[in-house]
């Protein structure tokens, strides 16, 4: 069943068409493959699947909703979640306060409540506690906890920013070159992870420009050029189809 | 450093309220008091500013609108004074709820420019509106407060009102920023993008910043014009809008206890260099620039760990530490 259907999504820029009508179908349970040359448009459509892009036109039904018109702190509600080509964490924060920010769509403290039923307030905040503790441990950054989140490796970044996305429990995890700078143990550990968020029944969508990650984890492929889709399917049949080979993946099919 | 830390507050604590067994001095209590009232104002500012990381330069504007709202309920209608101060809080917020919409759209230095504007628009309608605000001549006679039938009129009695008040207001943003909403707001400071990534709903945690932070400038401006009897609209000028801005810095953005401290510090000060006379001013100025370029992060940021070697003796006496 299709948890996330783009339908014919136009997005401008100016005179510039970004998105040319794409159409994009994203199954229960898989890991689904974005890949395109550069200004193909995979970060713009990620963002149109974000809200932080509005579409000019066009369909994102997800869960059988259109939410093409919702913002992005909307979506994070209806189930999803984003990680950023450029790492994006709360950078005055320690590795713990960052994934118990990720907590805030499941929070139910308000302003009102926290100065007037501060017990509730006070249960409800060890309860985000412990959950995001929990989470690092699956992580493995109990360690990181207490560390400013900007004097961690780039590669355990990029896990932190990812378990704050998990936090907010999604259905749909959004992963925007999550290989990108990492040597490559840390591609390795981020293998691991994507696979066990999948196992955990979480649908992933991935750009990704590392090619032998994406084709190793993705169920199912849709490749962009020019701000259109140009194929869509699983890994085999993108290696050896033609018009992806001349676009994007150059050179003697594998 | 976590001991001085768990240490130093009670301490603090006990001291300010033991203080009315060992001061009689009078002009040291007007002193304490104007501590308190600005402790109150930079603690709103702080949530603006150091939290959410909003610039703004009127929150003079909100003081005296919560002065003037104050003075009039109880000069002209005959408000008793509880009801007038909160009244003056909730009208105050109610403003800076108004104000916060336009005030969105202005991002960094054009937020400063732009509430500075709403500082002087203040200002000057305080001055023109003569009918209403008296004019440049300002509000007299306000009624001295009087809380269930006991009239408040030495300054003891405003001393300890003051603190109450403070402690209250205190109260209400260590345990907003203790929370959910409090990490929300530095989560916008830090990458408003992200924060929305994480569900946060950036316009209505802005307002609300700008509501609350002017309802407590509401209420130490009710409690200053019922203190001094007389305000005027040189009270709420510009300059004390800065005023407040040094002291949030000096206290360090975002540290709750440090507002309160950069405020006190910064009233009393002055006031221990006034032997030097016009020169004491020039020391103000030039230690407040120090301060800035030494200390970047306020009077109390040595008491925030930065390095992972301190971090790891914290976990050590937390018995928090994990592999």
């Amino acid at each position: 069943m299709a948890l996330l259907e783009v339908r014919a999504v136009r997005k401008v820029f100016g005179g510039i068409v970004a998105l040319r009508d794409v159409d994009m179908t994203v199954s229960e349970g898989e890991i689904h493959g974005l890949i395109g040359p550069n200004g193909a448009g995979k970060t713009t459509l990620f963002n149109v699947l974000s809200g932080n892009y509005l579409p000019a036109s066009g369909q994102i039904l997800f869960a059988g909703r259109d939410l093409a018109a919702s913002r992005a702190h909307e979506r994070v509600k209806y189930g999803i979640a984003r990680t950023f080509q450029n790492i994006r964490l709360f950078k005055s924060m320690s590795v713990a306060d960052n994934i118990k920010t990720g907590f805030h769509g499941m929070t139910r403290t308000g302003w009102l409540t926290a100065i007037f039923m501060p017990v509730r307030a006070f249960k409800e905040e060890r309860l985000v506690t412990a959950e995001a503790a929990k989470l690092l441990e699956r992580l493995n950054l109990t360690w990181a906890a207490d560390e400013p989140a900007v004097n961690l490796s780039y590669g355990d970044q990029r896990r932190v920013e990812i378990a704050r996305a998990l936090a907010a429990r999604p259905r749909l995890l959004l992963l925007d070159e999550p290989a990108a700078g990492l040597n490559e143990t840390e591609v390795g550990v981020l293998e691991h992870l994507i696979r066990g968020i999948r196992g955990a029944g979480i649908t992933i969508v991935l750009v990704e420009h590392d090619m032998r990650l994406l084709m190793s984890v993705a169920d199912r492929v849709t490749v962009l050029a020019h701000g259109q889709r140009i194929a869509q399917g699983i890994p085999e049949e993108i290696r050896l189809n033609t018009r992806v080979i001349n676009e994007y993946l150059g050179g003697v099919p594998a | 450093m976590r001991q001085a830390r768990t240490f130093l507050a009670p301490a603090a604590a006990l001291l300010i309220c033991a203080l009315p067994l060992l001061i009689q001095d009078q002009y040291v209590y007007h002193v304490m008091i104007m501590a308190g009232i600005y402790a109150i104002l930079t603690m709103g500012l702080n949530l603006l500013l150091g939290c959410a990381g909003m610039f703004s330069l009127g929150h003079a504007a909100f003081y005296g609108l919560g002065a003037y709202f104050s003075a009039l309920v109880t000069l002209r209608l005959g408000w008793p004074f509880l009801p007038a101060l909160l009244a003056s809080g909730l009208f105050t917020g109610l403003i800076g709820g108004v104000i916060a919409f336009p005030a969105l759209r202005l991002k960094g230095i054009f937020l400063a420019i732009g509430t500075m504007g709403f500082n002087e628009i203040f200002r000057l309608t305080a001055i023109n509106a003569e009918s209403l605000t008296g004019g440049p001549a300002g509000l007299t006679g306000i009624p001295r407060p009087e809380l269930f039938g006991y009239p408040i009129e030495r300054s003891v009695d405003f001393y300890l009102m003051i603190i109450v008040l403070c402690a209250l207001v205190y109260f209400m943003f260590n345990r907003i920023l203790g929370s959910s909403p409090g990490r929300a707001l530095i989560a916008i400071r830090d990458d408003e993008t992200a924060a929305q990534s994480v569900g946060v709903n950036i316009t209505r945690f802005k307002v609300a910043a700008f509501v609350f932070s002017s309802f407590s400038a509401g209420l130490a401006g009710s409690f200053f014009a019922h203190y001094m009897a007389y305000i005027s609209p040189d009270n709420f000028g510009l300059a004390e809008s800065f005023s407040i801005l040094a002291m949030v810095a000096l206290g360090g953005m975002g540290n709750l206890p440090g507002s309160v401290a950069g405020a006190a510090l910064l009233v009393a000060g002055p006031e221990a260099f006034r032997f030097m006379q016009e020169y004491r001013l020039l020391i103000y100025g030039s230690s407040l620039i120090l301060v800035v370029l030494l200390l970047p992060e306020g009077i109390f940021g040595w008491m925030r760990p930065k390095t992972p070697a301190a971090k790891a003796g914290l976990q050590r006496t937390a018995g928090t530490g994990g592999g």
